[in-house]
């Protein structure tokens, strides 16, 4: 039989997270790990304190408590939750004593930031693939008739006078077919972010190239760019013109974000020994989290109608994707959203 | 006269589209819908143009392109597609398209590049003759006189010879006909 000290030991050696409780919510034992994660110095900090008091600072358990389930149920009960700004995944064991009553929870948790990240990435990825290949026979399909429209209507307009009352009419249908057509290229773009050209760029040249293609957005909000590159950035191996392109999507959303005269910054650093990141941050409005998730799905725009085909950071997201990089975006409501992207050295 | 244009194309609004616009340019113009129908109408008729739809059933309009190349090198070929792939693009202009275009084109822009290939054809047409008769103006007839009357006869000679009519050469016996 193994002794106290080498169970609590055990227990110590795990490195999720694992909480005893009674059924008072009273914390009866917690190992290393749970407590290394919630910075309490020992153990001996928090055991007889309630677990909502100790954790959250609450003075009530909280809402969709695991533990209450169990208690009640008697079953083992499974959650995700967010804290400190990692996703853990929680379940809640009921401990019986001999009459068949919960005499303790035992709560286990783990990590799963990195798991749930690459998980959303690889539907994310999924996705697009699948919206890319629907988005291609869609466009194509579209583009005879749209031809067939444009040059029906800009006929028509020959054949008759400024003066006519229908004028005004087939002058709004040649701008509606132009509208589709943008639209439509939007969606090939999307589609096919084949990466064909690639060869050894520097970061900076990318950069220095996305923002001069948004000069004039600049200047019309009064914006300024802060830009900051790391010592010893490594060439890296891309399509210079569809990285320039993923990067100038990026750029125009935080342009449009931002409030007038207000920064935009952009920093170049080594990431490790095989990628480069280029973070553009703003102070900008921020996206709501319940839009996070969406922001790089096509179509998906907070724009006014007319204003944003919601295509851009789709577009985007593929171009780095196809080229074995990261994008990933924080955002905090009011305070600005942070893009950060990852480009592999080596392709 | 006008000069003569085929469309090719399996969409039959584009066709008509098509040839409302070109027709009201001046040109002449025979609309089709899939290769067979080009190269029957192309034999029996005399083309300056052809516009060429990329993606058809059967023959597509790469292999058509080759096709008519083919049988006339210097064809103009413009293409259309509405599917536009930087692949598609460079194998149309190797296999010695002129232009290519993408849908949803504006009348004005295959109007004007419909212009502009048969400008180009033109000045190739003129260039080719002008050579040709430089050339014959060097190496001229072998017949040498200042006279007047027989520098009007090299100039007959010169107005008649690129000409498929049998010529009638009059004069007394003994005058060197």
């Amino acid at each position: 039989m193994l002794q106290r000290p080498q169970l609590i030991a055990a227990f110590n050696g795990i490195t999720d997270l694992i909480l005893i409780l009674d059924s008072d919510y009273n914390i009866v034992f917690a190992n290393k790990a749970f407590c290394d994660f919630f910075d309490f110095e020992n153990v001996g900090k928090i055991i007889g304190r309630k677990c909502y008091e100790a954790i959250q600072n609450d003075n009530e358990y909280c809402i969709d408590c695991p533990t209450e389930k169990t208690l009640e149920s008697g079953k083992v009960i499974t959650v995700e939750k967010s804290l400190r700004g990692e996703i853990l995944k929680y379940w809640t064991y009921p401990v019986y004593n001999g009459k068949n009553t919960i005499e303790n929870i035992v709560s286990f948790s783990r990590i799963i930031t990195r798991q749930k990240r690459i998980e959303q990435e690889l539907i994310q990825s999924e996705k697009s693939k699948g919206i890319g290949q629907l988005a291609a026979g869609v466009a194509h399909e579209l583009n005879n008739p749209l031809c067939a429209i444009l040059g029906f209507s800009e006929l028509l307009k020959e054949s008759i006078k400024e003066t006519d009352a229908n004028y005004g009419m087939v002058n709004d249908i040649i701008e509606s077919v132009q509208q589709s057509k943008k639209l439509v290229q939007g969606l090939l773009d999307y589609s096919r972010q084949s990466v064909t050209n690639t060869d050894y760029y520097s970061i900076s040249d990318v950069v220095i190239h996305a923002i001069s293609m948004s000069k004039y957005k600049l200047r019309m909000k009064k914006l300024n760019i802060d830009l900051h590159y790391g010592n010893d950035l490594p060439k890296v191996k891309i399509d210079m013109q569809k990285t320039v392109q993923a990067f100038l999507n990026i750029i125009m959303n935080s342009i449009d974000a931002s409030p007038k005269e207000g920064s935009i910054f952009i920093r170049a650093d080594r990431h490790g020994e095989e990628y480069v990141s280029i973070t553009f941050c703003d102070n900008g409005c921020g996206i709501p989290q319940e839009n996070i998730s969406q922001i790089f799905n096509p179509f998906f725009t907070t724009k006014e109608v007319g204003q944003g085909t919601g295509l851009g950071l789709s577009i985007a997201h593929s171009i780095i994707e196809q080229q074995n990089g990261k994008i990933r975006v924080e955002s905090e409501l009011g305070k600005g959203s942070t893009f950060e992207i990852l480009l592999p050295v080596e392709n | 006269m006008s000069d003569k244009i085929l469309v090719v194309d399996d969409d039959p609004l584009i066709r008509k589209m098509l040839s409302t616009a070109l027709k009201k340019s001046g040109y002449e113009v025979t609309a089709v819908e899939d290769a067979e129908e080009a190269l029957r109408i192309f034999s029996a008729n005399s083309i300056d143009l052809v516009l060429l739809d990329i993606v058809m059933p059967k023959i597509d309009g790469l292999e058509l392109l080759s096709l008519l190349k083919k049988k006339r090198e210097d064809l103009i070929i413009i293409m259309m597609t509405g599917y536009p792939k930087i692949e598609t693009s460079v194998q149309a202009i190797k296999n010695g398209a002129y232009d290519y275009i993408t849908k949803p084109f504006s009348i004005d822009e295959i109007r004007f590049s419909v212009r502009k290939a048969l400008e180009y054809k033109n000045t190739l047409k003129e260039n080719f003759k002008l050579k040709k008769e430089l050339k014959n103006k060097n190496n001229s007839v072998e017949l040498i006189g200042d006279s007047p009357k027989i520098q009007e006869i090299f100039r007959t000679v010169e107005s008649v010879r690129d000409t498929d009519c049998t010529v009638l050469i009059e004069g007394e016996s003994g005058t060197g006909k």
